[in-house]
C-alpha cells in the first residue's frame, strides 16, 4: 500500500536537498513517470530577479563545496600577485669570486685570502701546542645608519671545512656547530667591537683550529640580515640571517716577509 | 538600488574605510614621536644644561691616529676627540650615550670599543673631564654635532646636541697631519692625567 504523496512528506533536508521521493510501500515496478516528476517538482525553483543563481546553489548544495571553492577563487585571485611564481631553490646560492663585493646587508663584504701561523704577531695571544691562527683577509662596510656591532658581522660571515675548529678558549667545537670568529682591525691588530657607518675596514677574520694539515682553500658564507621588527618589543632590528654567497679563498702558510 | 549594487556598495564603503584608516595612521604622529627626546643646543666651549648634568665641549681635536693608554689605533676615517666636562645635578650620574651626529642627522657613530665610553661618575656639582673619541667618515664632519646623554633611555629626556664647528678645511688639514691624538684617562675637576 501507499499513500498518495510522492514525497511521502519526507520533504527538504537541511541542504535544501529534496528528500527521497521513494514512496514508502509503493509496489515495486511502480511507474517511472511519477518518480521523476516527484523529482522534478522537488527540485528548487530558480526565479529570475532574485539573489539564488545556479551557481550559489551549485555551491551551497553540500558542505565541502563552499570551502573549496573559496580557496580555488583565491588561488586564482593570487595569481598577479606573484602566488603562482615558482619557488626559489633553497640551493640558489651565488657563488663569489674572491676579492669580489658581496653586498649582504647591512654590509658590504670582500674576502680576499687566508693565511694560517701559529702566533702571526705580537699581538696575538700564544696558543698551545698543536694550534694554529687561520686568519681570513678582506673589507668590511657597515651601510646602517648607526653604528652596529661587530658581532653582527662575525655571525654574518661563517666558514666551511675548517678541520679541527676551535672557540676561543680553545675547545673543539662540535661538528654542526657555528665556528666563532674574533674579529680584527687589520690596520692596527685591534680587535673590532664596534662598526660605524660607510667605514670600510680592513678586517682580519680570526679562527682556530688544532689540525696539523690544512686545505690549499677554505669557504666562506656570507650572510644577509633583514631590518625587521621584533615580534614582542617592536624594536626594529636586523634579524633573519640568510645565506646570500659563498666565497671561495686561498689559504697558505703566512708569509713572514710580506707581512699579514 | 538592486540588492547586488547595494553589497557592492558596501564592499566599496569598507575598502574606502580602510584605506582613509591606514593613511591617516601613517599620517599622523605615533607614540614613539610623542616620547622623543628634548634636544638641548650648544656649541663648542659653551655650558649646556640637561636635566641631570651640565655639560661642555672644552676641546675637539682631529687625526688619523689615536694613541690611548691602552692601545694605538688607526682608521679608514679621521679621529675625532672631544674633551667633555661634565657636572652631574644629582648622584649616580654620568654620560650613557655619546655620538657623532652628521649635519643631515642621517648617520650617527659611536666609538669603537667601550672604552670610548669612559667617563667617572662624580658626586653633585663635581666635575669630571674626559676624552670621547669617535672615528668618522672625513666627508661627514663638516657641520656634524655631538650627541650627548646621561640615560641611555632617551625618551621624553633632554640630550645636548653640540656643533662641533667642524670645517672642510680643518678636515682637510687634519688628513694631512702625522701628529696623532692622545687620549688622556679620566679626571676629574678639570685636571690633566
Amino acid at each position: 500500500m501507499h499513500d498518495g504523496d510522492p514525497t511521502n512528506g519526507a520533504g527538504r533536508d537541511d541542504a535544501g536537498r529534496a528528500a527521497s521521493v521513494a514512496a514508502p510501500g509503493a509496489a515495486p515496478g511502480a511507474a517511472p513517470e511519477a518518480t521523476l516528476s516527484a523529482r522534478a517538482k522537488a527540485l528548487p525553483k530558480v526565479v529570475p530577479g532574485v539573489a539564488t543563481t545556479r551557481a550559489r546553489t551549485w555551491v551551497t548544495a553540500k558542505p565541502l563545496r563552499v570551502p573549496l571553492v573559496v580557496a580555488g577563487v583565491g588561488l586564482v585571485l593570487s595569481a598577479p600577485f606573484g602566488g603562482w611564481r615558482a619557488a626559489e631553490s633553497e640551493d640558489a646560492v651565488a657563488a663569489s669570486t674572491a676579492g669580489d663585493v658581496v653586498e649582504a646587508a647591512p654590509f658590504e663584504v670582500t674576502l680576499e685570502r687566508a693565511y694560517y701561523s701559529p702566533r702571526p704577531s705580537e699581538s696575538f695571544p700564544e696558543l698551545d701546542d698543536g694550534q694554529q691562527y687561520v686568519v681570513v683577509l678582506g673589507t668590511l662596510t657597515s651601510r646602517h645608519d648607526t653604528t652596529v656591532e661587530s658581532s653582527l658581522a662575525t655571525e654574518a660571515l661563517g666558514i666551511i671545512g675548517l678541520p679541527e675548529p676551535l672557540d676561543v678558549l680553545g675547545n673543539p667545537v662540535e661538528p654542526e656547530a657555528r665556528v666563532p670568529a674574533e674579529l680584527f682591525s687589520a690596520q692596527d691588530s685591534t680587535q673590532l667591537r664596534r662598526i660605524g657607518p660607510d667605514l670600510t675596514y680592513d678586517v682580519g677574520l680570526v679562527y682556530r683550529t688544532s689540525a696539523e694539515s690544512l686545505p690549499a682553500e677554505l669557504t666562506m658564507e656570507v650572510s644577509g640580515y633583514t631590518w625587521r621588527t621584533e615580534g614582542i618589543t617592536r624594536d626594529p632590528d636586523w634579524d633573519n640571517p640568510v645565506v646570500v654567497a659563498e666565497v671561495v679563498v686561498p689559504l697558505a702558510p703566512q708569509d713572514k716577509g710580506a707581512g699579514s | 538600488m538592486k540588492p547586488t549594487g547595494r553589497r557592492l556598495a558596501k564592499a566599496a564603503f569598507v575598502i574606502l574605510a580602510l584605506i582613509v584608516g591606514k593613511e591617516l595612521g601613517s599620517a599622523l604622529p605615533d607614540t614613539s614621536d610623542a616620547l622623543r627626546p628634548f634636544e638641548v643646543a650648544g656649541s663648542v666651549g659653551q655650558q649646556v644644561k640637561l636635566r641631570t648634568a651640565t655639560v661642555q665641549v672644552e676641546e675637539v681635536q682631529l687625526a688619523p691616529i689615536l694613541l690611548t693608554p691602552g692601545a694605538g689605533y688607526r682608521t679608514p676615517g679621521l679621529w675625532v676627540m672631544a674633551t667633555v666636562a661634565l657636572t652631574p645635578a644629582q648622584d649616580n650620574t654620568s654620560l650613557a650615550v655619546t655620538a657623532v651626529r652628521s649635519a643631515d642627522g642621517g648617520r650617527t657613530w659611536e666609538g669603537r670599543t667601550r672604552e670610548s665610553l669612559n667617563c667617572q661618575r662624580t658626586p653633585p656639582g663635581v666635575t669630571a673631564v674626559c676624552d670621547l673619541t669617535f672615528e668618522v667618515p672625513p666627508d661627514a664632519l663638516p657641520g656634524a654635532r655631538l650627541v650627548l646623554a646621561t640615560a641611555t633611555d632617551q625618551r621624553q629626556d633632554t640630550v645636548a646636541v653640540i656643533d662641533l664647528g667642524l670645517s672642510s678645511e680643518q678636515v682637510d688639514r687634519a688628513l694631512e697631519t702625522e701628529e696623532p691624538l692622545e687620549a688622556d684617562e679620566p679626571r676629574v675637576g678639570g685636571a690633566s692625567g
